[in-house]
């Protein structure tokens, strides 16, 4: 109500530890709110898009692994990401799959699929996802 | 000496920061172990994410008002701008190092969802440095008259130290199952201890124990001072903030056990690792309990 009387706890100068201090958490701030509006000028738009990467080959136990790695590089989050794996060797065909629970927007992700034949020649991609 | 060394304006601003990293920890540590508090801050825009911390600012600053008011200081109101600031930017910063902890900040998950994560996160951190400031408000040095007779008195009833380790073992054990009571049965456990190798098991014990020390000693909520002074057997701070840890960790061993998410036969490495997981809000629970005794 009054005013206020200098050298009151509280009012009286800043001394150079509480400068630091704050000059520290405004630093941190203007970096969070810098990456929040950076993310916001430059992320994608539109639905989840996939890129699929995949690894070298390893042999186990007569089975052929093959690690795949996903990156959500589309605008929304995805859930439920299934990434099917496709091998037609001799008369045979392979579809093995996996289900990758959620990919945030640039979020990757690494699976393995397993075939029992070579998947050199194979095709991965992602056949569904939903929207969270 | 004491005045001496309390003087120095650096020791002041870290205890301000223990003190407010304590309450960040302290009332946030349960919605740090609510997924959904997180699994909202993948999906969430960025404007969204903008508006949270707003409001969260405006909501900081009515409680250092609130504060300042509560503990008779007249503050001007660029001191309470900047303290909320600084409330905010302590309980980003402690949500970030609370989600690294439980192994949800990888780079993995894109710098979107960790963003995101750290500010739905750092909500309930950065209002726990609030309501410190205002429930638990720093006691001065010294801390006469402030903490409850109990404490002040210890000095004067000297032989009663066995009363004393008895009440804070007690209080350990309480706040520690009613934190881990409510967070035991629930799906977290296992999806963060799934997720931890040994070495970041570790890194959980660590920081379960400079925690719960902060919390106690380093924080101010009660005279500080006075707590320190017993020295001696239980009551040495270190060896104090050690025990209560154990006491924390077999109370959370029981949860588990009582709630079916272990059974006797379960491996060790499991049984390590959940009860390691639990034992961080335990330890902070059990903290929390030897502050109220």
């Amino acid at each position: 109500m009054s005013r206020k009387k200098q050298g009151e706890s509280g009012s009286s100068p800043r001394t150079p530890a509480e400068w630091v201090a704050l000059a520290l958490a405004l630093l941190l701030l203007a970096c969070v709110v810098g990456v929040i509006l950076w993310l916001w000028a430059k992320e994608p738009a539109g639905p989840p898009r996939f890129e699929v990467e995949r690894a070298a080959v390893r042999v186990e136990a007569g089975l052929f692994l093959l690690p795949v790695a996903v990156r959500n590089v589309g605008g929304e989050a995805a859930g439920q990401v299934r990434v099917e794996g496709w091998l037609a060797a001799g008369a045979r065909e392979e579809r093995p799959a996996t289900t990758i629970e959620f990919l945030p927007v640039g979020a990757r992700e690494e699976a393995v699929l397993i075939f029992r034949a070579d998947p050199s020649g194979a095709s991965v991609e992602v056949v569904s996802y939903q929207r969270p | 000496m004491r005045k001496a060394e309390r003087r120095s304006p650096w020791i002041i601003e870290l205890r301000h920061l223990a003190h407010d990293l304590a309450g960040a920890f302290l009332f946030g540590m349960p919605f740090l172990y609510t997924m959904e508090v997180w699994w909202r801050g993948n999906t969430v825009g960025p404007p969204r994410m903008l508006a949270a911390l707003a409001l969260t600012y405006v909501a900081l600053v009515v409680v250092e008002r609130a504060a300042a008011g509560r503990a008779g200081r007249s503050a001007p109101w660029s001191r309470t701008l900047t303290e909320a600031a600084q409330a905010l930017a302590t309980g980003l910063a402690a949500g970030a190092v609370g989600l690294a902890l439980i192994g949800f900040l990888g780079p993995n998950a894109g710098l979107h969802a960790v963003v995101g994560r750290v500010v739905m996160e750092g909500l309930p951190f950065s209002l726990g440095v609030g309501l410190a400031d205002f429930l638990l408000g720093e006691k001065d040095e010294g801390g006469h008259g402030k903490g409850e007779g109990g404490r002040d008195g210890g000095r004067q009833a000297a032989g009663d130290t066995r009363h004393r380790v008895l009440m804070r073992a007690g209080g350990t054990a309480l706040g520690a199952t009613v934190i881990a009571l409510t967070l035991a049965p629930t799906e977290e456990i296992p999806l963060i201890a799934a997720g931890l190798g040994h070495r970041h098991l570790l890194i959980l014990v660590a920081a379960s124990l400079v925690i719960s020390y902060l919390i106690v000693f380093a924080s101010n909520f009660v005279s500080t001072e006075a707590r320190e002074a017993h020295g001696g057997g239980f009551d040495a701070p270190l060896v104090e903030t050690a025990l209560a840890y154990m006491i924390s960790l077999v109370m959370a061993a029981g949860m588990l056990w009582l709630y079916q998410l272990l059974e006797p036969g379960a491996s060790f490495g499991e049984w390590a690792s959940y009860v390691v997981v639990l034992g961080l809000p335990a330890s902070v629970g059990g903290a929390a309990g030897r502050l109220a005794v």
